[in-house]
């Protein structure tokens, strides 16, 4: 079983790497045709994906936890089906699906985090909840202030697309809640254990899909340096792969 | 045959101050090796305790063995019980333990009229190296045991008072040995025989006869708590794969308690095993069942779920002090320091 995760981690590593390769190239006057870097992109997604999805059907479905598992592989399916309309057939709607993606892995943290809570009677101390309080709303005043704001203040901007930059903000700042809070309650309870290996692999990936979408399209304002955004968004679902890769590991052994 | 008497932990103390049961799980737990004596009036019972275990026991009056084994436990457990003895404990070292288990438990090499035998050559014998030794001589009047290991004199003790003498230049032996007079019994035995000699094991009488009724609860308190760690639904399948692997991986351990069948697991049907055994077993097994477990939920939920189910189960045998004392010893705190 080792060996086979071994190989995935070869994979995952070379995968990423020919990206960021082809990604850098053009820096150094070498032209790639677009078309090749974007294939190598999908191929290296798609095989992140299909790694994932033949490690999920090791996950034990009896336990409840399983049902948050199925919402993040199916948040990479959107997400690598976004890029596959976006890549392939120019799909101008395919961000919507992005939103989709989010949306999924929110609700697959907010399962784990409601199962966990409820059927194991773990709560988090004063402390903590105070802990996470203070860093929502501090959180939600930087949203506001870099995203938020400049967005519904901007004349130039459409209104349907000031809805879905707004919706995607919310989607992000919500994500990062929900990961603070299951990234909190599974130190505090599971420190030390197997299974918080998954969850920290899970939780941060998710996060830094949301700090990413953040830094990119509201700070940045630009991301189109050499595709930068692309692989970090890719790096993040790799690590989601790896993580239910790592899962499934764990049912079978 | 009277033992000697090693270094005293207590001595002649009334059995009215000392709690049998908790003695007994003491020397079981502690592998202890020594004398357990018990005197009501002139009749003395001694046990031989080897490794925890009861080995050898004699009850006796001056000279007369009036039963041994099986029956002078259970005289010296109801003496107990009853409150009317006063019990001694003596540790002894593990080289004349061994010197005293080969007079017990294997054949003789040399028995007769001590004067027929060659008493230099005897002692050059028991001298040499990677062997136990034991010269036994019945004078009537007076009973001396002389112990050997591993190439060295290790002294010697008369039945009378059991105390163990030094005898460095071997005088007394040599004395005892050219005088000629008595009768002589010499048991000499390798230390790689002596390993593979296979020691009875007795048992503590009324004290570990209701094991039974205590392996039913333990077994119970066992299947409650898979229950409980598959029951909560964090990984309930990977949960029970470990739990079987533990069994497995150690059935010579718990074969003669307990079997397994779809993660439950059944009470043996032969159960021959003393409380001790019986009880240590469960304290391991769950000690290891809690420590992998533990890996994979990690220290914290780990321990508190089982000091959850612990606490339920509890409550449910807390009102039989027996019970109360076993699963003192599956309590969480003592649990942590089984085994280290």
């Amino acid at each position: 079983m080792k060996d086979k995760v071994r190989l995935v981690e070869i994979l995952f590593f070379i995968g990423l790497l020919l990206v960021i390769l082809f990604s850098t190239i053009p820096l150094f006057n070498i032209n790639i045709p677009e078309n090749i870097y974007n294939m190598v992109y999908l191929f290296v997604e798609f095989l992140a994906f299909v790694v994932a999805l033949l490690f999920f059907f090791k996950i034990d479905r009896k336990q409840k936890l399983w049902f948050g598992w199925l919402f993040i592989l199916l948040g990479f399916f959107i997400y690598l089906l976004s890029d596959f309309l976006d890549i392939i057939f120019k799909f101008e709607n395919a961000q919507m699906l992005k939103l989709l993606s989010f949306i999924l892995n929110f609700v697959a943290l907010l399962l784990f985090i409601i199962f966990l809570s409820s059927s194991l009677r773990v709560r988090l101390s004063f402390n903590e909840n105070f802990l996470l309080v203070i860093n929502a709303i501090l959180l939600f005043i930087l949203i506001l202030q870099v995203g938020i704001l400049p967005t519904l203040l901007n004349s130039t901007m459409l209104l349907e697309d000031k809805i879905i930059n707004i919706l995607f903000l919310i989607g992000d700042y919500m994500l990062l809640v929900v990961f603070m809070i299951l990234f909190l309650t599974i130190t505090t309870n599971f420190w030390g254990g197997e299974i918080a290996k998954n969850y920290y692999l899970l939780t941060l990936s998710i996060a830094l899909l949301s700090v990413a979408n953040l830094i990119f399209s509201y700070i940045l304002s630009s991301y189109e340096l050499f595709k930068i955004n692309r692989i970090i968004y890719l790096g993040g679902y790799m690590v989601i792969a790896y993580s239910i890769v790592k899962e499934g590991v764990l049912h079978e052994a | 045959m009277k033992f000697p008497k090693g270094k005293p932990i207590y001595e002649d103390t009334p059995s009215a101050l000392i709690n049998v049961k908790e003695l007994v799980a003491w020397i079981h737990m502690e592998n202890f090796n020594g004398v357990l004596e018990g005197k009501v009036g002139d009749i003395t019972t001694q046990i031989l305790i080897t490794d925890g275990d009861p080995r050898k026991a004699f009850t006796y009056t001056d000279s007369t063995i009036l039963v041994q084994d099986d029956e002078a436990i259970e005289t010296f457990v109801t003496d107990a019980m009853m409150r009317v003895s006063s019990i001694s404990l003596y540790v002894l070292e593990d080289e004349i333990i061994k010197s005293l288990l080969i007079r017990l438990f294997i054949n003789p090499v040399l028995s007769g009229d001590a004067k027929i035998f060659d008493s230099m050559g005897m002692i050059e014998k028991l001298m040499e190296r990677e062997q136990i030794g034991h010269i036994f001589l019945d004078f009537n009047t007076e009973k001396l045991h002389f112990l050997f290991y591993d190439g060295r004199y290790l002294g010697y003790y008369s039945e009378k008072d059991g105390k163990m003498r030094q005898d460095e230049d071997k005088i007394n032996l040599i004395n005892y040995l050219n005088s000629k007079s008595g009768f002589l019994m010499l048991h000499i035995v390798s230390l790689k025989d002596f390993k593979n000699l296979k020691l009875p094991s007795l048992r503590f009488g009324e004290i570990e006869r209701n094991t039974e009724f205590i392996a039913e609860i333990l077994t119970s308190f066992l299947n409650y708590l898979v229950r409980a760690y598959t029951g909560i639904g964090i990984y309930p399948e990977k949960i029970r794969k470990i739990i079987e692997k533990i069994y497995n991986e150690n059935e010579g351990l718990w074969k003669d308690i307990l079997n397994i069948n779809n993660g439950e697991f059944l009470l043996s049907n032969n159960l021959n095993v003393s409380w001790y055994e019986l009880v240590s077993n469960f304290v391991i097994l769950i000690k290891k069942i809690n420590s992998e477990v533990s890996k994979l939920w990690g220290k914290k939920m780990s321990d508190q779920k089982y000091i959850d189910v612990y606490r339920e189960f509890y409550e449910s045998i807390k009102s039989s002090p027996e019970m109360s004392q076993v699963f003192s010893y599956l309590n969480p705190e003592n649990l942590e320091r089984v085994g280290g």
